[in-house]
C-alpha cells in the first residue's frame, strides 16, 4: 500500500508537475531518514543537513531517472552515501559511532509518563539503551544497518537489499547474523 | 543475557531510536525550502498526454501483474479468436453462398440478424430492399452458371425472392401508414423512391435473364416479376400518398411520380402481354390448335366464355387488368392522382391474379413460346403513357360492335 501512495507521489510529480507531491513524499519520510543519519552521525547539526541534502539529491534523481521502483529505499541509499562522504570529507571515521555510545535522544517522545515512578523507568531505560546501542556499535556497518532499517524502520529484506545493493536473500542471512553478534555483544 | 533480555534489550532500541526525531522547526523550514527549489525546476505545465500515460502505466500497471494475467488473457483471447474468426470467416464465406449451397441459410441468417439490429422501420425497408437486390443476383449467378439442377435452384430463389418482395410491400405499407410517427416523411418518401427504383430494376433485370433460364423456372420468375411490379405500384402509390401530405414540401416532384407512372405501366403492360403469352401456350398445348381465336390482332376477347374454357378465368383477369391500365392512364391525362394510383393497383392486382390462376386452373406441362403467327398485343412494349391525341392502345370492350367482326375462329370447346 506504501508503495502505491508513493508511486501516485512520482506519478504527480513526473505527469502533473506538482510540487506539492513531492513535499508529501518529504513528510513521509523525513523523521524515518532523520533517524537513520541521525545514528551515523556526530551531531544533530550534522544530521539536519544529511537529511536535507538527502532529499535534494532524491529531487534531482527523481528528475532524471526513468523508473524509480522504491523511493524510500532510493532515499535510505542516498542517505547511507552521504554518511559516507561525510566521514570520507572529515575524517572522523573514528567518531562515527559516537551517537551510538553516547546516544541521549533528546526528542524521547516520553508519553504520558509523569508520576516519579515512570520518572524512574525511563531513567532506566534510557541506560539499558545507551548500553544496548553502544555494544550495537560494535558491529559491522552493514549488521547495524540492517538491524535498523529492519527493526526500527520495519524496511522489508527486498527494500533492505536494494539500499545495501545487495539481494533480499543475502540481507536475510545478514540480518540473522546481525541478530547473533549483537546478541553476542549484549552478553559481554 | 538470555533470549528473553535480548528480546527486551531489542523492544528498547527499537523504542529509544522511534522516540528520535527531528526538530519539528526545522523540518518545516527544510519543507519550504525543498518546496521552493522543486517549484522552480518544474515546468508550470502538465505533462503531454502520451507522457502522462506511460507515467501512468510504468507505475501502476506492474510488470508481475502483466506477467501474471498474460496467460489466462492470451489464452482467452486466442478461444475468442477462433470463434469470432470462425464466425466472421463462414459469414463472409456465406456472403458468396447462392441458393442451395450449404452455407445459404447462414446467408439468410446474417440477413434477419441485420434487420433484427435495425430499429427505424424505413431503414429496414431500405435494408430489406438491398436483401432484393442480392436475390436478383444470385438468380443471375445461377442462370449463368451451367449445373444439373439450375432449373430447381433457380425456382427456389425466385420463391425467396417473392417472398423477399412481398415482405417489402408489407414493409412499404407499414412503413406509409405509420409515418410522422417513427419515421418523418422525408424518410418514407426517401425509401419509397428507392423501391420503386430497385423494382423497377428486379423487374427489368428478370425481364432479360428470363429467355435464358430452363423451362421449368420460367412461369416462376414470371411470377416474381409480378410482384417486383406490384411492390413497385405500392410504392409509387406511397409516394402519390406523400405528395398529397400537407407537410410535404418539395419532396415528391411531378417529375418523380410522371416517370414512375411510366415505368409502372409499362411493367404492368409487360405482365399483361407477358401473362397472356403464358395463357396462349398452355392452352395451345391443351389443345393442340396452332391458334387462339379469341384473341385477334387487337388483342380483343372476343367469345370468351368463362364457364366453358380453362382459359377464361385468367382471361377475365387480364382483361380487368387492361381495363385497370387503360382507366389509369385516362386519369393521368386528367391528372387525377389518386386514381392514377388505384387504377395501377388494380391492374397490378389483376395481373397477379390472372397468372396465379393461369397456373392453377391450366397447369401447362411447360411454359411453352406462343406460336408466332399469334399476335398478342401490338402496344406490349412501347406502352407509354398516353398522349391526350392519341386513342389509347386498349382493346375495346367485349360487347363492341368490333367484337363481332373478329376473325372466325373461336376455340372449340366454346360455344358462341
Amino acid at each position: 500500500m506504501n508503495q502505491l501512495v508513493d508511486q501516485y507521489f512520482l506519478y504527480r510529480i513526473r505527469a502533473k508537475r506538482d510540487p506539492e507531491a513531492f513535499a508529501q513524499l518529504y513528510d513521509r519520510y523525513v523523521t524515518a531518514i532523520y533517524r537513520f543519519v541521525y545514528l551515523k552521525l556526530p551531531s544533530k547539526e550534522a544530521a539536519e543537513d544529511v537529511t536535507s541534502e538527502t532529499f535534494l539529491r532524491g529531487w534531482q534523481y527523481i528528475q532524471q531517472a526513468e523508473h524509480i521502483e522504491n523511493i524510500r529505499a532510493l532515499l535510505y541509499k542516498i542517505a547511507r552515501n552521504l554518511i559516507a562522504d561525510h566521514y570520507r570529507k572529515h575524517d572522523t571515521t573514528r567518531e562515527r559511532f559516537v551517537t551510538f555510545s553516547s546516544a541521549q535522544p533528546s526528542h524521547v517522545d516520553e508519553g504520558d509518563l509523569s508520576d516519579q515512578e515512570a520518572g524512574r523507568a525511563m531513567i532506566e531505560a534510557r541506560a539499558d539503551v545507551a548500553l544496548v546501542l553502544e555494544r550495537m556499535a560494535r558491529l559491522k556497518e552493514d549488521f547495524q544497518d540492517v538491524l535498523t532499517m529492519r527493526l526500527i524502520d520495519g524496511l522489508s529484506f527486498a527494500d533492505i537489499g536494494s539500499v545495501l545493493g545487495k539481494t533480499s536473500g543475502n540481507v536475510r542471512v545478514i540480518f540473522h547474523r546481525a541478530l547473533k553478534a549483537l546478541d553476542v555483544v549484549i552478553k559481554e | 543475557m538470555n533470549q528473553r533480555d535480548f528480546q527486551r534489550k531489542l523492544q528498547l532500541i527499537r523504542s529509544a531510536e522511534r522516540g528520535i526525531q527531528p526538530d519539528s522547526a526545522w523540518v518545516l523550514r527544510t519543507r519550504e525550502r525543498l518546496l521552493m527549489q522543486v517549484s522552480n525546476t518544474l515546468s508550470a505545465e502538465s505533462a503531454p498526454a502520451h507522457h502522462q500515460l506511460r507515467e501512468f502505466w510504468r507505475r501502476f500497471i506492474p510488470t508481475q501483474w502483466l506477467e501474471l494475467v498474460r496467460g489466462p488473457a492470451l489464452a482467452t483471447l486466442s478461444i475468442f479468436g477462433i470463434v469470432a474468426g470462425g464466425s466472421i470467416m463462414s459469414v463472409s464465406a456465406a456472403e458468396q453462398s447462392l441458393p442451395g449451397d450449404f452455407l445459404y441459410p447462414v446467408k439468410l441468417a446474417g440477413e434477419q440478424t441485420q434487420l433484427i439490429f435495425t430499429k427505424s422501420r424505413s431503414q429496414k425497408l431500405k435494408l430489406k430492399t438491398g436483401f432484393v437486390e442480392r436475390r436478383v443476383k444470385e438468380i443471375q449467378a445461377i442462370a449463368s452458371g451451367d449445373e444439373p439442377k439450375k432449373g430447381e435452384r433457380i425456382k427456389a430463389a425466385a420463391e425467396t425472392l417473392r417472398r423477399d418482395l412481398d415482405t417489402v410491400k408489407n414493409q412499404l405499407t407499414e412503413v406509409s401508414d405509420n409515418k410522422n410517427k417513427e419515421d418523418s416523411l422525408g424518410q418514407v418518401v426517401e425509401a419509397a423512391k428507392l423501391v420503386d427504383q430497385k423494382s423497377a430494376e428486379v423487374a427489368a433485370t428478370l425481364k432479360d435473364v428470363k429467355p435464358s433460364l430452363p423451362a421449368e423456372a420460367q412461369g416462376k420468375v414470371g411470377e416474381v416479376e409480378t410482384a417486383a411490379v406490384a411492390t413497385g405500384v405500392k410504392a409509387l402509390q406511397v409516394l402519390i400518398d406523400s405528395q398529397n401530405h400537407p407537410d410535404a414540401q418539395g419532396e415528391v416532384t411531378k417529375e418523380d411520380i410522371s416517370r414512375s407512372i411510366q415505368g409502372k405501366v409499362d411493367g404492368i403492360q409487360d405482365q399483361i402481354t407477358a401473362a397472356t403469352e403464358k395463357i396462349i401456350s398452355a392452352n395451345h398445348a391443351a389443345t393442340g390448335t396452332q391458334t387462339l381465336p379469341f384473341l385477334t390482332a387487337s388483342s380483343t376477347l372476343l367469345t370468351l366464355n368463362a364457364s366453358t374454357s380453362s382459359a377464361a378465368a385468367p382471361l377475365i383477369q387480364i382483361k380487368n387488368a387492361q381495363d385497370s391500365l387503360e382507366a389509369a392512364k385516362q386519369s393521368l391525362q386528367e391528372n387525377k392522382l389518386s386514381e392514377v394510383r388505384d387504377k395501377l393497383g388494380d391492374a397490378a392486382k389483376a395481373v397477379g391474379v390472372a397468372e396465379t390462376v393461369a397456373d392453377a386452373t391450366m397447369s401447362p406441362p411447360a411454359a411453352l413460346k406462343p406460336p408466332a403467327s399469334v399476335p398478342i398485343h401490338p402496344t406490349s412494349t412501347q406502352s407509354q403513357v398516353p398522349v391526350p391525341a392519341q386513342p389509347p392502345p386498349l382493346p375495346p370492350p367485349m360487347n363492341t360492335t368490333s367484337s363481332n367482326t373478329a376473325p372466325a375462329n373461336p376455340i372449340p370447346s366454346a360455344p358462341r
